[in-house]
């Protein structure tokens, strides 16, 4: 039993010096390879409404690193972490949809479809204190954790959270998004509640503005606009819910610029809530324009 | 609980310490934390369903003694009886109530009838076709006056739910089990640290080949209308490695735990896919389910003594019972009757029983009629795995029907990217053929054999996760 015992303490201590050495390895490259951002005005944050809705390029010292999926707990520790290496971003662009304020946004983090992609993007940013306060897949998470930081010295860490804007030429197909109307309010049947965790790391994002974190000096929340069908297949719940956060977002001397339902034409949705890359250019502009024009 | 799961790692290193540190070499206490380990292992599922084990192992021991004190065949038979009839109830209400219900009401309707039977709304209990076979030939073999009943609750009871087989086999016979529940167990450390590797292995052909394999099997499988043949075959080749790597990986990681609590558990692959005819291929794979279809199914019906007639229909019959148990599908069955059919010419020509040893023994390779004996069975093998693993015979149909197209084009070189893994495992596999697991190396240095554990581990490390559950948990 003796010699058993010390046997398998010799290999597993092994491999234990051999994870140990690649975790303190890749904590060096996270600390010394930050992610570095452009020196620009404006710095667009959010999921796929803004990926695909906001073109930089159309918008003066823009940079746009909306990811679809993102979650504001994501978004939040995304956030801190860019303020902290990049000071010398001032205004950051936040968007806010139907979809943000989901229930979905839970899902995401147990449900195996989507947390293999959500921990792989966010496992350098979340401590297990982070997600002790939801439910989460526990297996994908550590298994996503050993895989990058204990199997091997990798330099950089942080390439998937960045996104970028993403053209999509399509139009609206009625026949396939139709079914897809309210991907964001029920899922394989069930009806998805508000999500309070997303209000609350919502307006802890308005924190990190209020506490003045290295000198951000301005956060506006956009709401992107919708396709008219989507807008009217909204549950009642939800609805109320997101009129009240916007309300309270804006007692709390935050600027929400509603833009929900700036267009309807099939022409410029890729399918009921996204833009294409035609809405994206007008919608840009647009945006542009009351930047540029704010005092 | 799943054996690749983190849950896992520290339940086994505990329940070792326990059975060994506090059990130490007193039978009661030891088969006492087993049976607890193995209810919680359960448990961790849903523990709703340890019920229905623990009503199974009630019932078999208590039919058991009576079965032995009976005076007369009636009671003995009433008794036998009731055992099969609770067990095989369980198995057809949760497993295969729906598949009838579904095909009654299929029948009445193509009958010109109007059927309001509705499925019900069943959860198929993790690990119940082979635990309710394993007591089953308990009471069977008593009957038989094959074994004296067990008069110790416990040790029944922990030979029903012994979690290292619990929910997936191999399928343990009560003559190889039960006595070394009995029996005083001394730790060997030969024996444990064989277990270990036989774990390492077992955890490398499930994460690192079979989990891997899924992934392209999948997507070959569920979108098999848009590809092309070279594609379909390299699906086909993806589930039979899939299969392999998943099924005969958690029968080594059960073996190898068992070897750790000192307890033997019989072997359930023998390398099946260098097997040189079906015949050897099913002396091969899944063992412990096809002696039992020999045991308790064929020899009952007259075996091979009642004549050629109904030898073939015994043979027919435990292939199409073999299908059936691996799900309520008729691919399933198909896929029974598939291998019947490769079966039976062998059957005719008295040739089933000519590969009763390992494939090029002594030598290190096949010689060259050996080679097209192990690829034109591998390749019957491949074409019954599409019924497997197609959702219905009409995709299994139509599967083969794209694939003998023929249409040779290459549209995703993507799909074929995992096939020189595959190559790896089989040469291998081809090279410790003869030895119990793969990771039998003692001929090899210390240096090789600890790089070895070390890449394995670090591969499945790598690999942990891409997909959670084992296939055989859903028979």
């Amino acid at each position: 039993m003796k010699k058993f015992i010390i046997k398998n303490c010799i290999f597993f201590s092994l491999l234990g010096v051999f994870f140990l050495g690649n975790y303190n390895l890749n904590r060096y490259f996270q600390s010394k390879h930050p992610v570095s951002l452009p020196q620009v005005d404006f710095l667009f944050l959010g999921d796929s409404h803004f990926e695909r809705g906001i073109n930089p390029s159309l918008i003066a010292k823009s940079a746009n690193i909306a990811v679809q999926a993102e979650p504001y707990i994501a978004t939040f520790h995304k956030l801190k972490l860019l303020l902290r290496q990049n000071p010398q971003i001032k205004t950051v662009l936040l968007s806010l949809s139907f979809s943000n304020l989901s229930e979905l946004n839970e899902v995401e983090f147990f449900d195996s479809d989507f947390a293999q992609y959500i921990f792989r993007r966010y496992y350098p940013v979340w401590s297990l204190d982070d997600l002790n306060e939801l439910k989460f897949d526990r297996q994908i998470y550590y298994s996503i954790f050993m895989r990058n930081m204990l199997l091997f010295p990798k330099k950089h860490h942080f390439s998937d959270f960045l996104g970028g804007f993403t053209e999509d030429r399509k139009t609206v197909d009625e026949t396939k998004d139709k079914a897809n109307l309210l991907k964001h309010f029920v899922r394989k049947g069930k009806a998805l509640e508000v999500s309070k965790l997303s209000k609350a790391y919502l307006f802890k994002i308005v924190g990190l503005f209020k506490k003045n974190e290295a000198q951000l000096e301005n956060l506006i929340v956009i709401i992107p606009p919708l396709h008219p069908k989507y807008l009217s297949s909204i549950p009642q719940n939800h609805l109320d819910s997101f009129n009240q956060t916007v309300k309270k977002l804006r007692e709390s001397g935050v600027s929400v610029w509603d833009e929900r339902a700036l267009y309807g034409e099939d022409a410029l949705f890729v399918d009921y809530d996204h833009l294409n890359s035609a809405g994206a250019r007008l919608f840009s502009l647009e945006i542009s324009k009351r930047l540029h024009s704010a005092p | 609980m799943l054996f690749n799961s983190y849950e896992y790692a520290l339940f086994l290193p505990l329940v070792f310490a326990l059975y060994w540190g506090i059990g130490g070499q007193k039978p009661i206490l030891q088969n006492g934390f087993l049976l607890i380990a193995s209810y919680v292992f359960y448990g961790w599922w849903d523990p709703r369903f340890l019920i229905l084990i623990v009503i199974s192992s009630l019932i078999d021991f208590y039919t058991g003694l009576r079965i032995h004190r009976s005076e007369t065949p009636n009671e003995r038979r009433a008794f036998l009886a009731l055992s099969l009839a609770v067990n095989l109830g369980m198995l057809c209400y949760f497993k295969y109530a729906n598949f009838f219900i579904e095909n009654l009401n299929d029948a009445l309707t193509t009958l010109g009838f109007t059927s309001h039977l509705s499925s019900l709304n069943l959860i198929l209990p993790v690990g119940i076709s082979f635990y309710t076979f394993q007591t089953m030939s308990y009471t069977i073999d008593v009957y038989k006056r094959r074994l004296e009943p067990t008069t110790e609750i416990f040790t029944f009871l922990v030979f029903v739910a012994y979690f290292p087989q619990l929910v997936a086999g191999p399928i343990e016979r009560a003559i190889h089990l039960l006595p070394q529940f009995k029996k005083n167990r001394y730790f060997n450390s030969e024996l444990a640290s064989d277990g270990m590797k036989q774990i390492l292995w077992g955890l490398f052909k499930k994460v690192v080949v079979a989990d891997t394999c899924a992934i392209y099997a999948n997507e070959i499988f569920n979108s098999y209308s848009q590809m092309t043949t070279p594609a379909l075959l390299c699906g086909a080749l993806y589930f039979s490695f899939q299969i392999y790597g998943d099924f005969s990986g958690y029968s080594d990681i059960a073996i190898g735990t068992s070897k750790l609590f000192g307890i033997d558990l019989m072997l359930n692959f023998k390398t099946p896919y260098f097997s040189r005819d079906i015949a050897e291929f099913w002396r091969r794979w899944h063992i412990s389910l096809s002696t039992w279809f020999r045991d308790y199914v064929y020899i009952p019906l007259g075996g091979s003594k009642l004549g050629s007639i109904k030898n073939l229909r015994n043979v027919i019959i435990i292939f199409l019972v073999s299908g059936f148990w691996h799900g309520a599908n008729w691919t399933f069955v198909a896929w029974g009757a598939l291998n019947a059919l490769y079966f039976i010419p062998l059957l005719l020509m008295k040739k089933h029983r000519t590969h009763t040893d390992t494939v090029a023994q002594g030598h290190s390779l096949p010689t060259l009629k050996e080679f097209f004996q192990i690829l034109s069975t591998f390749s019957l093998c491949l074409l019954a795995w599409i019924f497997f693993r197609s959702p219905t015979l009409e995709d299994s149909f139509r599967y083969i029907q794209k694939l003998i197209e023929f249409n040779m084009r290459v549209d995703r070189m993507d799909l074929f990217k995992y096939l020189p893994f595959i190559g790896i495992l089989v040469l291998w596999e081809w090279f410790t053929r003869e030895k119990e697991h793969g990771l039998q190396l003692k001929k090899f240095p210390p240096l090789f054999r600890w790089a070895t554990y070390y890449g394995l581990v670090w591969l499945i490390c790598r690999f942990l996760f891409v997909q959670k559950t084992f296939i055989y948990f859903q028979f």
